[in-house]
């Protein structure tokens, strides 16, 4: 009888090796199992024939082979299933490098993405984000920037006017205890703002100090275009006004400004010049972004490029709105904003903006 | 403006080189915008744009060499004035000056004889070509010599042939209609206006004061005695008058920007001084000088502690009243504080304190004000509602395949015709640069359908959008309307489909914002409004409850052959404000439902002509309370059906209770009812 079990456990452990499915493994159960003929149950079925001190050793090596048994055949199923699995997932598997399946993908216009970034930039240092009509009264792009009729400054911004229109905008804030702003109707004509520093006026007549804005838009210059110069474009100022903003504000909100859209540390410096809303005023060049101010063809050879006009409000400008120029004091910026975001993306010529062109447009 | 570095030189010996002396100006007074070597010299091309508000004190090389003087230090070498007059003729019993207008603050005049008018010296010429002025006599380059030098303009007339017989000058306003003609090559006969002021003699204008002199007392090659003329004339008319005229010269250009009347005696000596050792000039003994009003010189206070909170930096005290003082100012005591300052006659353009603090912190330099963050007092910073709901849309329809364009605020005649809009309801340019950009866009719309139409040129199918501007004329004044255009096409589609996508993409986009309940109102009304451009089969205006928000349909056909399109184009615009008023109101959490949901389908075949709304009106009209909702899952027409002119509707009906688990018999009772309803128009029902 014990060589009887040696036999069995040679043929379980061979031919459960070697069943090849889980049909012929269930088979393979029965033949050794099985509860009617099963060679292993045959064999305890026999063990009540023995006598009892031969009974008791053979039935422990018989109840170990079931165990061995048992195992066998849960290792072979573990393998078995675990080989089918591995087949299905063979046949199931696909080429990675194949393109995926691509949704329709919008793109936003450049001006817009570096709108936000400049907004959000100023928007952390205490900026709102004002605006203002692009058509314009004559008054509010010039007369109450210190830009009066008749004064050669007007010459530093060709403008383009309505034709035989008027005014019927009403909102001048009239100040208490003083003349009527507006002396010559001339002033209500209209106009495409040459700037957005009408916003600026328009702001400070509705807002008291502490003012800080941007103010960012499309403006109209009548000028021929080229690669580098278009009638209409987008402009953004700026205008912080409280009891001591000062020229040293100026310099580290625009350094910061700078610093923070190029995503490195930016220099600017100061040049005088001259703005007739603003007293003193000055030229603002940043360190160049492609040489940092080695000198390159980008910013031909002087390691600087020109952004923006500046200055601190003119006391006239303050008068115009009602402000007391005696209490406040405060810096104003404006910029070409398409040059930045040509700068930005390397783009050649501004005109390509708004071209609607989507060969264009599909690049960013 | 060009000046020249030798001349320069010349007046301020410590000059450093060129390149420096650029640089210098650049940072501390005007912008040097080019340098160019002339010969032997070098010119500096000053910022005209700066220098026009400096034109009283800067517009000669006197000026510029007294500004680089007081940026780097050192002494100026202006040339002496020694003016030898002949005692033996007396300019006033030769000529008289009369000035009958306010508009000329001073007129100043010499006369000299004995002038011999040839060629003016080398050196002269040579410092008259490099600053870009043609050599033409000894006279005229002399005024024209001592103007690059002082800033004054000078004119020399001829004084035999001056009118009458008491030769006498008259400053005064034209009379209308008078007419002159100027002198020179380019010499055109002017009519003059009574704004305009004119030097004349007693028998008429002899010359358009402070821009051009005239033809009949031009110096000649024969011209013996000369009256030389150093006069101010008001900005603001000199600056009407050239401009009505278009006549710009080296003269109008200073007047009109202002220059001090107190030049004109010194360089009247100048010129007379030139003309005796280079023409042979005899100076007849005085000036004539009618100098009716001087203006008074205001003292200007100047407050240390006011220039260190503008600049956010102290400069020490001496620093800057000793700039001010090398700037030519007299500087007093100071006095409560504030200094009393008295700008020298020739800087005009210093008016108010502000301007001292810029002469100061730029000769001291703008480079050593340190940076420093301002503190933030009050407000919090924001964007409008409206920005960040156009920030929100732009995102959602790129989120959606659609790129954003902008495109021009312009358009024309041509555009106009093309699609029919009458042109009295658009702003026109008064000065446009071309016809197809001279009136400001009523229709934002239009402007993406050509570029819809352009970019079908390159590509297969064109997803557009942008916030369009619309311009018009309303009464109480120009309105700026905001919409939002969403455009689409295919090359060689029939529409149908795109359609049908656009319209997802609206759904889409409005209930993200939270508009769910919109419908599309195709009634006659709505199809009336839009017949101009729309397909009248495919166009419905988009509407919560009774107000309408937008529109969606595709270009008409003779549109869209006008427009060259390749392929048939499918837009939607909604106008901002009214959107933005539809999502104002909050969104608020809705309960989870908390019983189960039954579906059961329903497909009804009905006649072509009946719309997917009329049969689903139906069902949401017969459903009840229990039909929680129904929509339309599939639209199905086969060749047969389209012969029978019939259609196939399928509709997902959802029920479901708030308080129960609904059982199979309550189901079927309102299915049955609505399946009735159904049955009762007529239509067939397959279940």
């Amino acid at each position: 009888m014990q060589d009887e079990l040696k036999r069995i456990e040679v043929t379980a452990e061979a031919e459960i090796k070697n069943a090849a499915t889980l049909d012929e493994l269930e088979k393979r159960r029965i033949q050794f199992l099985g509860r009617e003929k099963g060679a292993l149950t045959v064999i305890l079925r026999q063990l009540k024939d023995l006598p009892p001190e031969e009974r008791g050793k053979i039935g422990e090596k018989a109840n170990g082979l079931r165990e061995r048994i048992k195992q066998l055949l849960d290792d072979r199923a573990a393998a078995l299933r675990r080989s089918s699995f591995e087949s299905v997932l063979h046949r199931e598997r696909i080429d990675v490098t194949r393109p995926g399946h691509r949704p329709a993908r919008g793109h936003l216009h450049p001006i817009t993405k570096v709108l936000r970034e400049v907004e959000d930039i100023f928007l952390r240092m205490g900026f709102t984000v004002a605006e203002g009509p692009e058509i314009e009264t004559e008054y509010y792009n010039f007369d109450a920037l210190n830009i009066p009729q008749n004064h050669p400054a007007r010459d530093m911004w060709d403008t383009f006017w309505l034709k035989n229109s008027k005014s019927q905008i009403p909102n001048h804030k009239q100040i208490p205890n003083s003349k009527p702003q507006i002396t010559n109707r001339t002033s209500e004509r209209l106009l495409l703002r040459t700037h957005t520093s009408p916003v600026q006026i328009r702001y400070m007549e509705t807002h008291n100090p502490p003012v800080r804005i941007i103010s960012p838009g499309i403006v109209y210059r009548h000028e021929a275009t080229d690669a580098s110069h278009d009638i209409e474009f987008w402009q953004i100022e700026g205008l912080a006004v409280d009891r001591d903003i000062s020229i040293a504000n100026f310099k580290a909100v625009i350094e910061r400004f700078f610093s923070e859209l190029f995503g490195k540390k930016m220099a600017i410096r100061l040049r005088p010049s001259y703005f007739p809303f603003v007293e003193p005023g000055f030229e603002v060049d940043m360190s160049c972004t492609s040489c940092g101010g080695k000198g390159c063809t980008v910013c031909q050879q002087s390691g600087w490029l020109e952004m923006m006009g500046a200055g601190m409000v003119h006391p006239a400008v303050f008068k115009a709105v009602g402000y007391n120029p005696e209490e406040v004091q405060g810096f104003a910026f404006g910029m070409g904003f398409d040059r930045l975001v040509m700068m930005k993306y390397k783009i050649p010529d501004i005109r390509l903006m708004r071209s609607g062109d989507l060969r264009f447009l599909k690049q960013f | 403006m060009k000046f020249s570095y030798r001349w320069l030189k010349a007046l301020y010996p410590k000059i450093p080189p060129p390149q420096k002396a650029a640089k210098l100006l650049t940072f501390h007074a005007f912008q040097v915008e080019g340098m160019e070597k002339v010969g032997t010299d070098t010119t500096l091309d000053l910022d005209q744009q700066v220098l026009g508000v400096r034109a009283s004190d800067a517009s000669g090389h006197l000026g510029i060499a007294r500004e680089l003087a007081v940026i780097r230090g050192g002494g100026l070498k202006t040339p002496p004035v020694r003016v030898k007059e002949d005692p033996k003729i007396l300019a006033q019993d030769l000529l008289r000056v009369r000035v009958e207008t306010e508009y000329v603050a001073r007129y100043s005049a010499r006369v000299l004889t004995n002038i011999t008018v040839w060629p003016s010296p080398k050196w002269m010429q040579e410092r008259l070509i490099t600053c870009g002025i043609r050599p033409i006599n000894i006279v005229v380059d002399t005024t024209n010599y001592i103007m690059l030098e002082t800033g004054q303009p000078l004119h020399a007339f001829d004084y035999d042939r001056l009118g009458g017989a008491q030769k006498e000058i008259i400053a005064r306003q034209a009379k209308k209609g008078e007419t002159l003609e100027t002198l020179g090559d380019d010499s055109q006969s002017i009519t003059l206006a009574a704004t305009d002021i004119v030097i004349a003699d007693p028998r008429g204008p002899i010359g358009l004061g402070g821009i051009k002199g005239g033809k009949g007392s031009e110096i000649r090659s024969g011209t013996k005695r000369i009256v030389i003329e150093a006069a101010n004339f008001d900005p603001t008319t000199i600056r009407l008058t050239s401009q009505r005229l278009r006549l710009r010269t080296d003269a109008s250009w200073r007047f009109e920007h202002g220059i001090a009347p107190e030049m004109t005696t010194y360089a009247l000596d100048r010129a007379a001084e030139l003309l005796a050792k280079h023409a042979h000039g005899r100076i007849a003994k005085g000036t004539i000088d009618v100098y009716p009003r001087k203006e008074p010189r205001r003292a200007i206070p100047f407050s240390p502690s006011r220039a260190a909170s503008l600049m956010g930096t102290l400069v020490p005290e001496a620093t800057a009243v000793s700039i001010l003082k090398r700037l030519g100012c007299a500087v007093t005591k100071k006095t409560q504080g504030l200094y009393p300052v008295i700008p020298p006659s020739h800087r005009r353009d210093l008016a108010i304190e502000e301007d001292l603090i810029e002469e100061v912190a730029r000769i001291w330099g703008l480079e050593k004000i340190p940076a420093v963050l301002p503190a933030i007092h009050g407000g919090v910073p924001k964007k409008s509602g409206r920005r960040v709901f156009e920030d929100a849309l732009k995102d959602r329809l790129v989120g959606l395949g659609f790129t954003e364009s902008h495109l021009s605020s312009f358009t024309g005649e041509r555009t106009l015709s093309l699609f029919r809009i009458p042109p009295q309801a658009l702003y026109h340019l008064e000065n446009p640069t071309s016809p197809e950009m001279a009136m400001l866009v009523s229709h934002a719309v239009f402007q993406y359908i050509r570029s819809v139409a352009e970019n079908l040129h390159h590509f297969d199918a064109v997803r557009i959008f942008g916030i369009g501007r619309n311009f018009t004329k309303t009464p109480a004044g120009p309105a700026e309307r905001r919409s939002i255009v969403i455009a689409l096409a295919e090359r060689g589609k029939d529409g149908r489909e795109e359609f049908y996508a656009l319209k997802s993409v609206v759904d889409a986009l409005l209930e993200s914002f939270g508009i769910a309940d919109h419908w599309y109102d195709d009634g006659p009304e709505a199809l009336k409004r839009h017949s101009s451009w729309a397909h009248p089969g495919r166009v419905a205006e988009v509407a919560v409850d009774d107000r309408m928000i937008g529109v969606i349909g595709e270009l008409s056909a003779e549109f869209t052959l006008a427009v060259k399109s390749r392929g048939r184009i499918v837009l939607a615009e909604f106008d901002i404000e009214k959107l933005l008023a539809e999502i104002e109101s909050e969104q608020e959490f809705r309960p989870i439902g908390k019983y189960p949901s039954v579906v059961r389908d329903i497909a009804v075949v009905v006649p072509e002509d009946i719309r997917a709304d009329d049969v689903e009106s139906i069902i949401e009209n017969t459903g009840g309370e229990l039909l929680a909702d129904s929509d339309l899952f599939d639209y199905f027409q086969d060749k047969a059906m389209t012969e029978r002119g019939e259609k196939s509707l399928a509709f997902h009906l959802i029920f479901q209770s708030p308080d129960r688990t609904l059982t199979d018999a309550e189901v079927n009772r309102v299915f049955k009812k609505v399946a009735d309803a159904i049955k009762a128009q007529n239509w067939e029902v397959r279940e």
